[in-house]
């Protein structure tokens, strides 16, 4: 029985060979559909892979608490001077929440940076010292702030490479000052090269200047818009959010009744996010592709059933020396097969390095799994024979009588 | 039967008479009606015909005599609708269609007029294919091909493909084809009706040496009293009928009618 099987085979391949290129065309569907799934798939995967390496790059643990504007009528939009949070709330949370490693107030603003030979719009970051070791952020030359920097408000800054670039050229900018408005500030450090955030902002294009400079001099208010959080492990990121949403609502005297006035932001919620999207759009690209595997198949079928019609004569004949229906459904299973499998390889190869080019332009490393190409391979396979079902059925039950004497 | 030269086939040595032969082919009340509807074609109508092993028979008819349905049934390609059909001792009007085409596979070996050679496949791979249903192993397969060919003289023209030959090689392959299974019965349907005279008798003459030398039990169905000489027997049919059964002169028989001399007069009378 298994010897009837391989003869099939082989007479599956050389029909299909003697047809070239219908036998190609007919495989078009295939190989479309293959290799849709495969670029789709392993093209959103590595963005979201790449996505959530930005994401984790962006700071260890990294908790973000925003100020919340809770009073009626007030909207968020436009410059927000009034704010709940404050210098002490940070410090609180560090010492009190154990699921906390470091606390810094943050305030961020784009203001106008002048050098001495340039201007440049940056966005401008009030910190402390640990603000650094918050975002994992080395610093590439010179020195990072340092605790006697914000307590003595001294006015240095740390600077990014584009900023630099921006404003400096090629020179190096250590110790030479940048103005902003009628401040000047000693750079005392280069920051590391960060690279492009998941929003795709430039993390280069920065300056770091200690809290108070920035609350006081710059932005003339008092407290800063949000506090940046470390969590001491990844583990503690959910624990820390809940004792800083508990110390922040018994320091702000909030009611049982009253909403928070802040709010606590995760990057792991940014990268559930990242993953529920990229997820969802796997998904739809997944169905895309079933479609046109679908109409891949329907393109088989029809081709089969041409070639059964066609070839009606040699089926007579196959009959009256001896193929039993068995032997011709299974030879036209087979063709239908064939056809599907092998444009299903070529659509592997084809989505492969498709994928592969796709990535490359668009900056993401192709998160290529073997079980991606494995199920597009028994898809295409499954698809082949699923519709040739229909034809396959349709040659065996020819009347060898009539189809003898078919021409 | 001195007079041989009149004759193109000589007198042979001939089983007819032999009682003691078993029978290969046996149809007993044999009737095919095709029921389309309103009216029903009776197309064959109570056929009795023993055909003993080894016997080189020729079954003639004008069309429309029931041949090709007698043909189809003697094929296992069709069953019968009334009757039994014994091939080898086993009835066959029963079979299913699988039970059938092993039947055909096994038992019978077909030559058609218009040769019926797969056109996209070498002489020695349609010389195979009735091996290959039969789960013949490759090797032994292609051995078995190749001296079916040599022995029909072809052994040359191997890996020709059909359209590369000529219509008297086309069928000597279909010959060496319905050989190789070595078969209980040779099914020729006008093997010589697409071939020239020369051509005829070079495929006569392997038939005749198939019944000669290897005493093979082969069927002719044909019009053609010139190709019915050659054998021992003649049946003719006429409107799903035997009208006649008759050694043929070869065997002391009278001469052959031309049937298609009677289908000519049938419109007329």
């Amino acid at each position: 029985m298994f010897a009837l099987w391989i003869e099939c085979f082989k007479m599956g391949l050389r029909e299909l060979w003697r047809h070239r290129l219908r036998s190609f065309l007919t495989m078009i569907g295939m190989i479309m559909g293959v290799s849709v799934v495969i670029i789709c798939v392993s093209v959103v995967q590595g963005v979201k892979d790449s996505l959530i390496g930005d994401i984790r790059k962006a700071g260890k643990n990294m908790m973000f608490v925003f100020t919340e504007d809770t009073r009626e009528g007030i909207g968020t939009i436009g410059v927000q001077v009034h704010t709940n949070l404050s210098r002490d709330d940070a410090e609180a949370i560090e010492l009190e929440c154990d699921g906390v490693a470091m606390a810094s107030g943050v305030q961020g603003t784009n203001v106008l940076v002048v050098s001495d030979t340039s201007t440049a719009t940056a966005p401008v970051t009030g910190a402390d010292h640990k603000y650094t070791a918050i975002r994992n952020w080395g610093i590439e030359q010179g020195r990072d702030l340092e605790p006697f920097d914000v307590i003595a408000s001294r006015r240095v800054c740390l600077i990014g490479q584009t900023t630099m670039r921006d404003l400096f050229g090629d020179r190096n900018p250590i110790n030479r000052t940048v103005r902003i408005g009628r401040i000047s500030l000693k750079i005392v450090g280069i920051l590391e090269p960060k690279g492009v955030n998941p929003l795709g902002m430039d993390e280069d294009n920065a300056l770091i200047v200690p809290l108070p400079i920035m609350l006081r001099d710059i932005m003339n208010r008092r407290e800063p818009d949000a506090i940046l959080c470390s969590a001491k492990s990844d583990d503690d990121v959910e624990l820390a959010v809940t004792q800083i949403t508990e110390l922040l609502r018994q320091r702000h005297k909030l009611g049982d009744a009253d909403m928070n006035d802040f709010r606590v932001s995760t990057l792991k919620e940014k990268e559930e996010q990242a993953r529920t999207i990229s997820n969802q759009m796997t998904l739809l690209m997944f169905f895309l592709a079933l479609v046109s595997l679908m109409v891949g198949g329907v393109g088989i079928m029809n081709i089969m059933l041409v070639s059964v019609t066609e070839r009606t004569r040699e089926i007579g004949i196959r009959m009256a020396i001896g193929a039993s229906t068995k032997a011709i459904n299974r030879q036209f299973l087979i063709e239908a097969g064939v056809i599907s499998t092998a444009g299903g390889s070529v659509g592997i190869i084809l989505g492969v390095s498709g994928a592969a080019y796709i990535s490359s332009a668009i900056g993401v490393e192709p998160l290529m799994s073997p079980a991606i190409v494995g199920i597009a391979f028994l898809f295409s396979a499954g698809v082949g024979v699923l519709f040739g079902l229909l034809p396959a059925r349709r040659a065996a039950g020819l009347n060898p009588i009539e189809a003898l004497r078919h021409d | 039967m001195t007079d041989a030269t009149s004759i193109t086939p000589s007198a042979i040595v001939s089983t007819i008479d032999d009682p003691s032969v078993p029978i290969t082919v046996k149809l007993r009340d044999l009737h095919k009606i095709y029921d389309s509807g309103a009216n029903a074609v009776h197309a064959v109508q109570g056929l009795n015909v023993d055909i003993p092993e080894g016997q080189y028979i020729s079954i003639m008819g004008a069309s429309g005599s029931g041949k090709s349905t007698l043909l189809n049934v003697l094929g296992a390609l069709d069953v019968p609708t009334r009757g039994t059909y014994h091939l080898a001792n086993q009835l066959t009007s029963k079979l299913s269609r699988d039970e059938l085409a092993a039947l055909r596979n096994e038992y019978i070996g077909f030559i058609f007029q218009n040769f019926n050679l797969l056109t996209r496949s070498t002489a020695v791979e349609n010389v195979e294919l009735p091996m290959v249903y039969a789960g013949v192993p490759t090797r032994k397969r292609r051995e078995a091909a190749l001296s079916a060919l040599d022995k029909v003289g072809l052994a040359d023209r191997a890996n020709h493909l059909p359209s590369e030959m000529s219509g008297g090689q086309q069928q000597r392959v279909a010959i060496a084809r319905s050989l190789v299974n070595n078969p209980r019965v040779l099914l020729a349907d006008e093997p010589t009706g697409n071939l020239d005279t020369h051509t005829s008798g070079e495929i006569m003459k392997i038939l005749d040496e198939l019944h000669t030398k290897d005493g093979m039990t082969i069927i002719i169905v044909t019009h053609d009293p010139g190709v019915a000489e050659f054998t021992e027997r003649v049946i003719i049919l006429r409107d799903g009928k035997i009208i006649a059964d008759q050694k043929t002169p070869r065997c002391g028989g009278p001469a052959v009618p031309d049937v298609r001399a009677l289908s000519m007069s049938a419109p007329e009378t």
